[in-house]
Formats: structure tokens, sequence, C-alpha cells
């Protein structure tokens, strides 16, 4: 019994030390104007633009976070936003960024996106990285070993304002966590590093801080932090 | 007396039970399964195109109504599984849509020009053809088709004549393979409406044509 409550204690000891936060950094951000009263927005996800995936969930995320913020946000579903523009916003026919004012120069598009009020497409990317160190073996003794790394979750928003026509402004967030897992016979020690739901949540945060007109705090954040403190 | 008959039962019913399995095994090897895999070819509503006030005819060939795309999988399984693509009847309704939207009227006609001379305001007939198919042969979670487009004057003269390939790929999870294949099919036929639809007038001849036709094509590509 008092070896079992040793290994606890050994066992938590370890997870304290290597518990890590989450920090974000803020790499770019200027130019947004605040969203007037009636005005909604749509997110896109990236992947959908390029035709390599239909995955919305990181775009899902924000707009759950974005939401949480400001629930009486108007948002337009991609979905049927796609579908309105049918078929200008598919991966063939889309325009790179700098030529939006190209994609509503047709009539019918313009025509379609004011009947939605909609002020800002906001494009939404997303990667997460691993460094891993370590080692695993598994075998007939049980599980031995030790691995230990960081993982990062890098999102960015790059935000078309309908009104104002020019280079799209760029929200840009990361968020790192450590993770660590260690086995004699059995694991004793697991710690995830989950880093994608926090850079989402602080995405859509700032984003809905700046669609309602908190520039200034925004560039203040700019200049204390340029690179990123990671918070524990 | 009585034990004979307590060993003779269960020997008889592990017999025909065994007969069973072998019968129902040996029945299933040559054949496997064939499902069919189910498309809808419904593009979002009013595509943002503007229709030439022109009428056209279309002529869906006996081949092309009926068309039919099979591939065999048997990546998980001993025996072979066919999969059923119906691409004509979607292809049917695919074009009958994309057509819808890019010109006032249109007709079907039940051969290709030259039209009886009854059917002067008809423009030009447009034939639509598959000429190629492939399906991703791991798990049926890409599928290419391509067509082929022929344009035809009411005299019987070929006006143009284009390929249009569309891809799509599923990212459905934990669905039936069939499920999977239908969802890549519909991509690759709104792939193929957004390039017919974004540009069928773009090619000179086409565009030639319908000018000459009275029709000044107004759609324009971003």
């Amino acid at each position: 019994m008092k070896n079992a409550i040793a290994i606890a204690l050994i066992a938590l000891t370890v997870s304290a030390g290597c518990t890590t936060g989450v920090g974000v950094i803020e790499r770019e951000i200027e130019g947004l104007s605040k969203l007037a009263q009636g005005e909604s927005i749509t997110l896109l996800p990236d992947q959908w633009l390029q035709g390599t995936s239909d995955d919305s969930n990181l775009a899902e995320c924000v707009l759950d976070a974005m939401q949480s913020n400001a629930p009486g946000l108007r948002y337009i579903p991609h979905q049927k936003f796609r579908d309105t523009l049918f078929p200008w916003l598919e991966p063939e026919t889309l325009p790179p960024n700098s030529q939006l004012e190209e994609l509503l120069k047709n009539p019918l598009v313009a025509d379609a996106v004011r009947k939605l009020d909609l002020r800002y497409i906001i494009i939404i990317k997303g990667n997460t990285v691993e460094e891993g160190k370590g080692a695993v073996l598994f075998g007939q003794a049980g599980i031995w070993g030790a691995l230990w790394g960081k993982r990062k979750s890098r999102m960015a928003a790059t935000l078309w304002d309908l009104k104002k026509i020019g280079p799209a402004p760029s929200v840009d967030v990361e968020a790192q966590g450590r993770y660590a897992f260690a086995s004699a016979i059995l694991p004793v020690l697991f710690i995830p590093a989950v880093t994608e739901g926090p850079a989402c949540r602080e995405l859509g945060e700032r984003l809905v801080r700046y669609l309602k007109g908190d520039s200034v705090l925004a560039a203040e954040s700019i200049e204390s932090s340029p690179v990123s403190p990671e918070t524990e | 007396m009585l034990p004979k008959v307590s060993h003779w039962y269960p020997t008889m019913r592990l017999k025909r039970v065994g007969i069973f399995l072998a019968a129902l095994a040996l029945s299933s090897l040559p054949g496997g399964c064939t499902y069919t895999v189910p498309i809808d070819p419904t593009l979002p509503r009013r595509p943002l195109v503007e229709r030439l006030p022109v009428m056209v005819g279309v002529h869906y060939s006996e081949d092309f109504r009926s068309f039919e795309y099979r591939t065999r999988y048997d990546l998980y399984s001993p025996f072979d599984h066919t999969y059923r693509f119906p691409l004509g009847a979607a292809s049917v309704a695919l074009f009958d849509q994309i057509l819808a939207s890019l010109f006032e009227e249109v007709k079907p006609v039940d051969h290709l020009p030259p039209l009886s001379p009854k059917k002067p305001e008809i423009s030009a007939v447009i034939q639509p053809k598959i000429s190629a198919v492939s399906a991703e042969k791991l798990d049926l979670r890409s599928v290419t088709i391509e067509y082929e487009i022929g344009i035809y004057a009411p005299d019987g003269a070929k006006v143009a004549s284009w390929k249009v390939e569309g891809f799509g790929r599923s990212d459905m999870e934990l669905s039936l393979i069939k499920t999977i294949a239908g969802d890549a099919t519909q991509k690759a036929m709104r792939d193929v409406g957004t390039r017919v639809l974004s540009s069928f007038f773009q090619d000179p001849d086409v565009k030639a044509w319908f000018d000459k036709a009275g029709a000044t094509s107004r759609t324009r590509a971003p």
C-alpha cells in the first residue's frame, strides 16, 4: 500500500513538472473595419477553396468561439454561401485573394452578395506539427519507454472586406503545448497536448474583438508581443 | 439401448450444420454482391450565369441514358463485390440543369441534326457523351468523370466539340463504401457543372456561333 502511494506521488510530481500551458502568438493584424449592425460574415475553410479537402472542423471551431463571444453575430453558413455563389466559389473558378475585385465585377455575384448583407469573407487556415523524442518498446515484459515533445497548432484568418477591396488583412495565432508519456510495464504517465482547440478559441475571440472595432487593442498587442511568449 | 440414440442425434445435427455452412460458403464464392451507388446530381439552384435568349436542342443517346460504370472491390473481403454507378440517369439530370441555366429554352430532340424544317427556332443541338470514368481502386473515395460535349448546327455541321473532366473526392468517414463513392461522384458532377457553366461561351467557336445565331453572349467569367 505504501509503495502504491509512493508511485502515485512520483507520477503526480512528474505530471506537474511536465504540464504545459498554451501560448498564443499574434503575428499580424491591420486595416480591419468594424462590423456594422445588420452586416454578416461567413467563414470558409481554406482546404475547401484549394479543393484539397471538405473538412470544415477548423472553421466550425472558430465560428463556435466567435458565436460564444458575440451571440448576436450574423453568420451565413459556408455551404449556403458557396451554393449561393455557384459556380464562382468553387476550387476551379475561385480567384486568388488579389482578384476578389474581379469576382465582384460580375453583376450577378455582386447582386447576390449585396442581398446577403455580407461584409466579411473570412478564410480559415490551420495546421499542427509535432516534434517528439524518446522511444517505446512493446513486448512480453510490458511497455517500456518514454516519449515527450512539443506540439504546435497554427491558425490564420484572412479577411476579405467586401466594402473595401484591397489587400486582405490577416490574423495569425499559434498555440503550443508539451506532451509526455512514460511507461514501465504499464503506462504510468500520459499528458496530452491539445493545441487545436485553444488556438481556434483564441482566433475566434480575437476576430470578434476586431470586428467589434477593438483595433486599438490589437495594435497595442502587436507592439508588446511581436514574438511569442509561451504561457504556462 | 437409449445411449445409442443420444450419440446419434448430436452427430447428425453437427453434420447438417456443417453441410449448410459449406453450401452457404460455396454459394457465396462465385457471386459476391452488387451494390448500386446512390448518385444525386442536383446542382445548387439558380447558378449565377445569365441565360442566352435562344432555344437549343439536346440529344441524349440511348447509350448515354443507360450508361453504367461498374468496378470490382475486394480489399476487405475474400469475395468480389461489384459497385454499379448508374451514371446515365444522373448525367441526364445534370445536363438538364446545366443547359437550363445557360439557355432560355431547351428542347429534347430524338436524333442529331439535320433537323426537320419544322424546328427552325432551334439554334443548335447539344449532345453530351461520357468518354471516360475512373474510381480509386483502394476505397472508391475518388471519382473522375470525363464528358465530351458536341454542338451541332441545325443543318448537321459540327460547330464545336470539347472534353470536360470532373473530379470528386469524398471525405466521409465511417460510412458505407457505396455512400462514399456516391459522395465522390456527386462532387465530380458538381465539378463538371462548374466547368461547363463557367466556360461554355469562352470557346471562340461556340461564342461565334451563338453570336451569329442572333444572341449576344452576356455570360461573364469573373
